[in-house]
């Protein structure tokens, strides 16, 4: 009679394509017939992940995913983690086990020299999926010898990294570009600025490295990495890059620059080598960072087009002849430092902060007496004051914007700072006002960044109601989105709205008349958060989460609204995203059905394009 | 009818939509032209032959299965298939011991009766799931016959794929 290690392979097959991976490897572990017979089918579907030096590969067997029944996979190992990262996994060949029976050892040099690498690689010809190649120090002038016939089928993504000068890769570059599945190629290496020989500050490399640049395939992400730096001594190999004649590179997409040398390596490099294609991310390492900035403007403002802005607390920085001379920015991180109460920032053209802080105490006494109600009132406020303290008008609108929405434009600033009314003359209140003033003055100037396509604005520092990034969501000629968010798993975002804020978080309309604050209902606060974040209805929200905390103690009672928020403005396509459940529970239910109706021919368009974590826009 | 021969010898009269039931014997009907011919079957015992035709006879009104859809390498990969969609009668029909089990899965399977080869592996399959390596061995008579190397190296192909 037959016996389950006596059925034939199709009758296996068959059985095990109905068990999960914990009980298909149970079933192998029974018997050696069944391990040996099983073993061309308990590696297919395998997919071996390379790209970490430090973790150990990941397997996976295709049969896990998409699974109808989460109970079959619930217990898989690591099923939620690896579903996550290879949601797209078809099936991958075999990978025989005794072939890959060293699978840590491919990353160091010590275990495969340069030499043994093609040989080494050649089992993975056709299930290599990440790959990271690493070179010492004795490998640079080397040639890394690979054969016409030296295939990665299954390669998509490859990271080089030559830290010490680098091998000759002409040939193995050549190769790549047969690869069809290689969509990401990041080369990782490092420029030596030195006066050695000449007493001139020279650039030095291995010719063979630089040589190599130049056959660098054409793949979809191609990210050049080049270091800059100081360093005491030389290689034989590394020789100076004006002996070799111009560079280009056209197949580089993004080319990240880290230059500990003050600007003047990447000024030099950029006389010897082109990059035609590259989007440049260039990192300045100097301690003197804001005045290096403003030191090598002339250079920055030509090439850099990512640029990551955050200014610290205490901190003195120019802006504002900065931002219109960034013509080829196109992508601005930006964090808001606005509306901490543990400092502030000060723009160093705006150096009447004496004056300006005496003016805002004036203004908050005044405005306290004479609680005004339109706008106009504010500004019969405002305007003597700035003629008591010599002001000048213009350069400190976004201020005066700021006060003036104490009244008048209740979406964006009223309801957060109608507080200042009912508030004595404090600093923090006043400091509170100074920090989004400033926030608002950098909002503003962003205006002149012509070129400007993506905006991201992290929140996790604190954020309030922002007219000027309502303008830019509006109007800005260029731009095409802007994303807001707090980041996961760090920090939320975290208001700190005093007691006196009463349409905000409700603490009633005369806060010294009540005993105990009223806040608001969760869903009243989340409609106002969420039309604050800006009002307008090209915007798509994929996290947002409002919680109120009030916590009582000595004085005043802080109410902290911690908002989790993950946001993206449509500015530029102005897609109207009217019936997504953020839309349908905030916006008027009259207004919804109106626009709906005005807009019904595009909704699904609309709110299908963009799938949460799969949207693809944001590049 | 159709009259099915096993290889002991033992001849049954089946209807032709039971018979028909496989595609094998469906065919060889039809290459040899008469309906009336015995149709030898060497490979099956009467007492299997004997279930599967119970099992044909039950199913014989049974839509036939879709065609298999022609998958490329863009699709989805294939799913974890269900076990637990066995209709009562079939559950009770593999009420069986497992040798008898594994005997019909083979006949089936060389008779080509496709829905029976797959609920046989479904029952093997719901046999196998949630046990340990020696419940296994228990449970399907199988002896542990690895030797000292094999399970040094199972050890460590699982140490490495246990750690993702």
């Amino acid at each position: 009679m037959s016996s389950l290690n006596t059925l034939p392979l199709e009758a296996l097959h068959q059985i095990v394509s109905y068990v999960p991976y914990e009980d298909f490897k149970n079933l192998r572990q029974s018997c050696a017939k069944l391990h040996d017979s099983l073993e061309p089918l308990y590696w297919e579907g395998c997919v071996i992940d390379l790209s970490d030096p430090f973790k150990k590969p990941i397997r996976i067997i295709s049969q896990l995913f998409d699974s109808e029944s989460d109970e079959d996979v619930s217990d898989c190992l690591g099923y939620n983690l690896l579903k996550e990262k290879y949601q797209r996994v078809f099936k991958y060949p075999v990978v025989p086990w005794k072939v890959f029976n060293n699978p840590g050892g491919i990353f160091s040099v010590e275990c495969y020299k340069i030499t043994e690498f093609p040989d080494v690689m050649n089992s993975f010809s056709n299930t290599l999926k990440n790959l990271k190649l690493l070179f010492s120090l004795s490998d640079a002038g080397k040639t890394l010898l690979v054969s016409p016939g030296f295939e990665l089928n299954n390669l998509e993504s490859l990271f080089i990294e030559t830290t010490n000068g680098g091998p000759y890769l002409k040939d193995f570059f050549s190769q790549c570009s047969k690869w069809p599945n290689l969509k990401t190629l990041t080369l990782s290496t490092r420029v030596i600025l030195e006066s050695i020989n000449t007493g001139q500050k020279t650039l030095y490399s291995t010719h063979e490295e630089v040589l190599s640049l130049q056959a660098i395939p054409h793949v979809q992400n191609c990210r050049l990495k080049i270091d800059i730096c100081e360093a005491s001594r030389l290689l034989d190999v590394q020789k100076p890059l004006s002996d070799l004649p111009y560079v280009n590179v056209p197949a580089i997409t993004t080319l990240e620059i880290e230059d500990e040398a003050s600007l003047l390596g990447f000024e030099m490099l950029n006389q010897v080598w082109n990059f035609p294609n590259a989007e440049l991310e260039l990192l300045i390492t100097r301690k003197e960072y804001p005045q290096a900035l403003v030191e090598y403007l002339p250079i920055i403002s030509q090439h850099i087009n990512i640029l990551s802005f955050f200014l610290p607390f205490n901190f003195v920085f120019s802006h504002r002849p900065v931002f219109p001379k960034f013509q080829s920015l196109s992508c601005l991180h930006f964090q808001p430092v606005a509306y901490e109460s543990y400092g502030n920032v000060y723009l160093s053209e705006y150096t009447d902060e004496g004056k300006i802080k005496s003016f805002l105490e004036q203004f908050l006494l005044n405005f306290r007496e004479t609680d005004p109600k339109n706008e106009l009132e504010t500004v019969k406020i405002i305007e003597p004051l700035l003629e008591k303290f010599c002001i000048d008008k213009d350069q400190y609108q976004p201020l005066i914007d700021v006060l003036c929405g104490l009244t008048t434009d209740s979406k964006n600033m009223m309801h957060l700072l109608e507080t200042f009314s009912r508030f004595p003359t404090k600093v923090s209140c006043s400091q509170s006002i100074y920090s989004i003033a400033v926030n608002e003055m950098i909002f503003r100037d962003m205006m002149e960044i012509k070129n400007l396509k993506y905006l991201s604005v992290e929140m996790s520092k604190g954020f309030y109601p922002s007219p000027y990034l309502q303008r830019l969501a509006e109007i800005h000629t260029s731009l095409q989105q802007i994303r807001m968010f707090s980041k996961k798993n760090t920090t939320s975002i975290s208001l700190k709205i005093p007691s006196y804020a009463p349409s905000v978080v409700g603490m009633g309309d005369e806060y010294s008349r009540l005993q105990q604050p009223i806040p608001l209902s969760q869903k009243e606060t989340e409609k106002y958060m969420y039309n604050v974040f800006p009002d307008v209805h090209y915007k798509y929200f994929f996290e947002f989460d409002v919680s109120t905390n009030v916590v009582y103690g000595y004085g005043d009672p802080d109410v902290t609204v911690t908002v989790m928020i993950d946001c993206v403005i449509d500015v530029a396509r102005k897609r109207r995203f009217l019936n997504t459940p953020y839309q349908q529970a905030f916006i008027p239910e009259s207004q919804v059905s109106k626009d709906l109706k005005f807009y019904k021919h595009n909704i699904y368009d609309f709110d299908l394009m963009i799938k949460g974590p799969n949207f693809q826009g944001w590049l | 009818m159709v009259t099915l021969v096993s290889n002991d010898n033992k001849k049954f009269e089946v209807p032709k939509d039971v018979a028909y039931k496989s595609v094998l014997i469906k065919n060889m009907v039809e290459d040899i032209g008469d309906e009336n011919a015995e149709i030898p079957l060497p490979r099956a015992q009467a007492s299997v032959l004997e279930k599967v035709i119970d099992y044909c006879t039950y199913h014989k009104d049974d839509p036939p299965l879709p065609a298999p859809v022609q998958k490329t390498q863009d699709d989805q990969p294939d799913r974890i298939r269900r076990t637990t969609d066995i209709i009562e009668w079939d559950y009770n029909f593999m009420n069986l011991e497992n040798p008898v089990i594994f005997e019909i899965m083979l006949l089936a399977n060389y008779l080509d009766i496709v829905p029976l080869f797959e609920l046989t592996c479904k029952t093997v399959a719901n046999k196998i799931k949630g046990k340990s390596p020696e419940q296994l061995r228990e449970i399907f008579g199988i002896e542990n016959d690895f030797t000292p190397e094999q399970l040094d190296e199972i050890r460590r192909e699982n140490e490495w794929a246990e750690d993702p």
